[in-house]
């Protein structure tokens, strides 16, 4: 099986759950930006999770499909359609030979993933099969999708399903009586509240300074991508200038050049930084962030480092549940 | 052989932890084996011989004999740094080296991967892992890590043997094409092109860390007579290979993009090939020495280069 790309978009690339072991040689971690979505596309297929998925930038992508296959579309609300119709997201859906899929408006958030039975066919780099837009390696050819580019999908688990009418051409897509219950996903719309704690250099800000952070709200600005999320807002300042020595940064690392407007460091950054971080968002709130788009306003909240982890323990509990019942309701699929 | 470790409450004092010590030696010569360990702080230790109880090896850590100092700040709720000191200086480089070697050979459960830096060494943590490990217990993750770096760094301690410096030496091919910046560099310096270039071929340098891009290598040692500041305007492309000065530091592109340094030359080597094991030629640690080449054995060296690259594509494109 495979797919024919129509309309690249405005950004899509080939990701999965990073690049890592390598940081030390200086290459960025990549890979999907909102991971549960990318890991439940995964699973909603039939995936074990590790498999590569597209994602897919705010709209304009469009592909055509070369046979039937299974496939999720999770992640931002941006619309996808099939042949004119509605694709349902956060559930699998048997899409027919010759079927068309675009993304046609942004409804909310930022980057969908699209999943296929069995995983897109791509090269492993050093691991991973994610794109490194700028050390041009990983997914396909170390660049993001282009018209005409073709791509294969490694065979799958899932079973076709049994159609109740015999194939005909009208209809383009089946799928199930269920979804993964948006309960269980972080919120994707309004103002979102991103918890943080604070950066190693958070006592070198001013109180003012901190304060802001703190009670005020941040726009993200049109010079976002995966590298990360520029914001601008009150100034935050140091109590008196100085230089940091370059060390290792992580994804959510929140750090303010000389310009005073803070950076929130996302999946492709660079390993190491030089400037001061003030404060780093919580695990669980990385996917909350990688689907605000340029336009949107944030604020933040200060937790603790014992509540963060905590909370993230609960929430990998709750997501082993889910991918149990995923399985369970695959397997009653064909039974 | 296993360790003991000294509560801080205990180090506090020096004669104190003779006093735990004599005692420990008491105990273990009356045959005690029971003893109480307490693996929480990094104050020091005692590392005894499992099958004679012989006491093997004492280190302490109080004021004033210190033989690592470190401290271990969150960066987020998956990664720790850990600060080795505050300075560049080569001491604090072969701690951080041996820090991290210790970790890689003595991985914890959910560890991912360390990035050396001047001062600090980052240890990366899988919070899911760590998260369905640590279910039972009272202590929190954070804090878990903590300990389970803490005995890696004090294991290292133990490990007296030096490692091995890794010298590389990277041709230059000096001036022309390859250096459209060398004059401004010496004019800035009241040097001639020639001396720029025995100055900057005759340094040791030393690799502190490898970031900016993959395989870039932040390096110290340059002498301050050959420095230049960046340019007002960066250049949109610099070729790979690239060899700069920006301020008091020299570095190497190891990718075409852009940047402001000044351009001394380049090297036809590659300092990034992800089909390498490891990926960047340079390492953290590794002394990098320069020696210039002329225009022709740079054309000779950079085709073998291109030939491996284009060799690489073919393999990537028929899979």
């Amino acid at each position: 099986m495979s797919i024919i790309v129509e309309k690249p978009g405005l950004l899509t690339t080939i990701q999965d759950t990073g690049r890592t072991g390598y940081g030390k040689d200086g290459v960025s971690i990549t890979g999907a930006m909102d991971r549960p979505a990318h890991m439940i596309a995964n699973w909603l297929v039939g995936n074990t999770g590790q498999e590569p998925t597209l994602e897919i930038t705010l709209s304009g992508f469009a592909v055509e499909f070369t046979a039937d296959c299974w496939i999720a579309v999770t992640g931002g609300q941006l619309t996808p359609v099939v042949n004119g119709q509605l694709l349902p997201m956060w559930r699998p859906v048997y899409v027919r030979k010759g079927s068309r899929l675009s993304f046609k408006k942004v409804e909310s958030g930022c980057r969908a993933y699209l999943a296929v039975a069995g995983g897109w066919q791509v090269p492993s780099v050093m691991g991973s099969a994610s794109t490194y837009l700028r050390a041009g390696i990983g997914g396909q050819n170390g660049r993001a999708l282009r018209e005409g580019d073709i791509l294969s999908t490694s065979s799958g688990q899932l079973m076709p399903p049994k159609l109740s009418i015999e194939p005909d051409r009208m209809i383009s897509l089946h799928t199930v009586s269920w979804q993964v219950s948006s309960l269980l996903l972080p919120s994707q719309t309004g103002k979102p509240v991103i918890r943080i704690i604070p950066g190693r250099e958070w006592g070198d800000f001013s109180t003012a300074s901190q304060q802001s952070l703190l009670e005020e709200n941040y726009r993200v600005t049109p010079q976002s991508d995966r590298m990360g999320y520029r914001l601008s807002g009150s100034v935050l300042e140091l109590k008196s200038a100085r230089d940091y020595l370059s060390e290792a940064v992580a994804h959510g690392t929140i750090q303010v050049p000389a310009d005073g407007q803070p950076i929130i460091l996302m999946a492709d950054r660079q390993t190491l930084g030089g400037y001061a971080k003030i404060a780093q968002v919580i695990s669980l709130d990385l996917p909350v962030m990688a689907q605000l788009a340029p336009g949107d306003y944030v604020r933040f909240e200060m937790v603790s480092i014992g509540e963060a982890q905590q909370w993230y323990g609960t929430w990998v509990r709750e997501l082993r549940v889910l991918r149990r019942m995923i399985e369970q309701k695959l397997k009653d699929l064909h039974s | 052989m296993f360790k003991i470790f000294l509560h801080k409450t205990n180090t506090e004092r020096y004669d104190h932890v003779i006093k735990l010590y004599q005692e420990l030696v008491y105990r273990m010569d009356n045959g005690v084996s029971d003893l109480h360990i307490s693996a929480t702080c990094s104050t020091g230790w005692i590392l005894i011989d499992k099958m004679s109880y012989k006491v093997y090896h004492i280190q302490l850590r109080t004021e004033g004999m210190s033989a690592m100092e470190w401290t271990i700040h969150p960066l987020g709720d998956s990664a720790v740094l850990i600060e080795f000191g505050q300075e560049i200086h080569g001491d604090i480089l072969g701690r951080i080296q041996t820090a991290a070697h210790q970790i890689e050979q003595d991985p914890f459960p959910g560890w991912i991967e360390c990035i050396p830096s001047y001062t600090t060494l980052a240890v990366y943590y899988d919070l899911a892992v760590l998260s369905l490990i640590n279910r039972s217990g009272n202590t929190g993750i954070y804090e878990t890590v903590c300990q389970l770096i803490e005995q890696r760094l004090l294991m290292a301690l133990t490990q007296e043997k030096k490692q091995q410096t890794r010298v590389v030496d990277i041709p230059v091919c000096y001036g022309g094409e390859y250096g459209p910046d060398l004059q401004l560099v010496a004019d800035r310096n009241g040097l001639t092109t020639d001396q720029v270039i025995q100055i900057h071929a005759s340094g040791d340098y030393t690799v502190y860390a490898i970031g900016f891009a993959p395989g870039f290598p932040y390096m110290g040692g340059m002498s301050p007579q050959i420095a230049a500041p960046r340019k007002q305007t960066p250049r949109l492309t610099i070729p790979a290979g690239s060899v700069g000065i920006a301020g008091e530091q020299t570095g190497i592109y190891p990718l075409d993009t852009p940047g402001g340094w000044q351009l001394i030359g380049r090297a036809p080597v590659r300092l990034f090939d992800p089909k390498q094991a490891p990926p960047a030629l340079l390492q953290s640690g590794n002394k990098v020495r320069f020696f210039p080449i002329p225009a022709e054995e740079y054309i000779r060296l950079g085709q073998q280069a291109s030939n491996v690259r284009s060799q690489a594509d073919e393999e990537g494109g028929r899979r």
